[in-house]
């Protein structure tokens, strides 16, 4: 039973760590009723899915969904990243950007009459996430379970390492809400755009050595190119006269 | 109309901010994509190559923001 259980607990891990990401970078920086919403439903889909279908899931075309979600985190990752960065770099102000955008968006949604409270971009790359990585760990259990003989075992370790990681976003939660907003946007940024990469390019049928061990290089390695772009940027920036000493 | 409008505006700001550097994801994604489904670029350097792609059109899109007049709001 072990023999099926500890590879199925460890390789759903990391899905689920790959989940987890996401939806902290979504809980805080568009809010944690969103993410929460977001994995929610994508818990709850996998889960009729799983009730629906069982060890059929196996053949959902799975390079689709990851390019479909990888291009939008590349969006969405590399629009926070160029904002963190021009905003380090005093080209852009901290805060007014994101106030003017927001003050046009509810005066497009007071003329209106609609009242929306729900960030649905943000449940939306949660939701993404959770059933992207979900069907990942359902594909796990599946080969570990099938081969071995052994789908309950398996099932059993990946449910305990989706409980670990559960619990682990709960107790990051607070120390996550006190970093400071760029710093957080800019590490988000980073993040989203690592996973981005590496689901778009998977769904494209590329390789990589190490398989998910390579999101660390990748993090690494755009955090080193939004760094040289923040020099880049601190060199290049024209400063209106007298606005800035 | 104008809650289509609001919606459209919010779900576009969300991801598009600067329509050049949107345009300059959207190529590079294309190109390699184009690439992988031609079978032009070998698998084991694919992510390289989108890597380099994206990493090189974050920094043009930067050194681009930063050259123009600054309005302190971006």
């Amino acid at each position: 039973m072990l023999a099926a259980a500890l590879p199925a607990f460890l390789a759903s891990l990391v899905e689920f760590v790959e989940a987890l990401t996401i939806v902290l970078a979504v809980g805080t920086t568009r809010g944690w009723r969103s993410a929460g919403l977001g994995a929610a439903a994508g818990v709850a889909l996998l889960a009729a899915l799983v009730a629906a279908f069982g060890p059929a899931l196996g053949r959902v075309p799975l390079g689709a969904l990851q390019i479909v979600v990888g291009i939008m985190l590349l969006f969405f990752g590399l629009r926070w990243l160029r904002k963190a960065v021009l905003r380090y770099a005093g080209v852009i102000a901290f805060h007014d950007e994101t106030g003017i955008y927001e003050r046009r968006v509810a005066g497009l949604r007071s003329a209106a009459g609609v009242a929306t409270s729900l960030d649905w971009i943000g449940a939306g790359t949660a939701f993404n996430a959770v059933v992207l990585e979900g069907l990942e760990v359902i594909f796990i259990v599946i080969a570990v379970g099938a081969t071995a003989g052994a789908l309950v075992p398996a099932g059993a370790g990946a449910a305990l390492a989706g409980i670990i990681v559960v619990v682990s976003g709960f107790a990051l939660r607070t120390p996550l809400a006190r970093v400071p907003e760029n710093a957080l946007k800019f590490a988000v940024g980073v993040m989203l755009s690592a996973f981005g990469t590496f689901w778009t390019s998977e769904g494209f049928g590329f390789t990589w050595p190490g398989s998910d061990a390579v999101l660390a290089l990748l993090v690494a390695g755009y955090a080193v190119v939004s760094a040289a772009a923040l020099v880049l940027a601190k060199r290049a920036r024209v400063l209106p006269a007298g606005a800035r000493g | 109309m104008n809650a289509l409008r609001g919606a459209l505006a919010e779900l576009g700001g969300l991801f598009v901010e600067d329509r050049g550097s949107a345009l300059a994801i959207a190529f590079v994604l294309a190109v390699v994509g184009g690439l992988a489904a031609m079978h032009r670029i070998a698998p084991q350097y694919g992510g390289a190559f989108l890597f380099t792609g994206l990493a090189g059109q974050l920094l043009v899109s930067v050194y681009v923001a930063a050259k123009r007049p600054s309005t302190g709001s971006g």
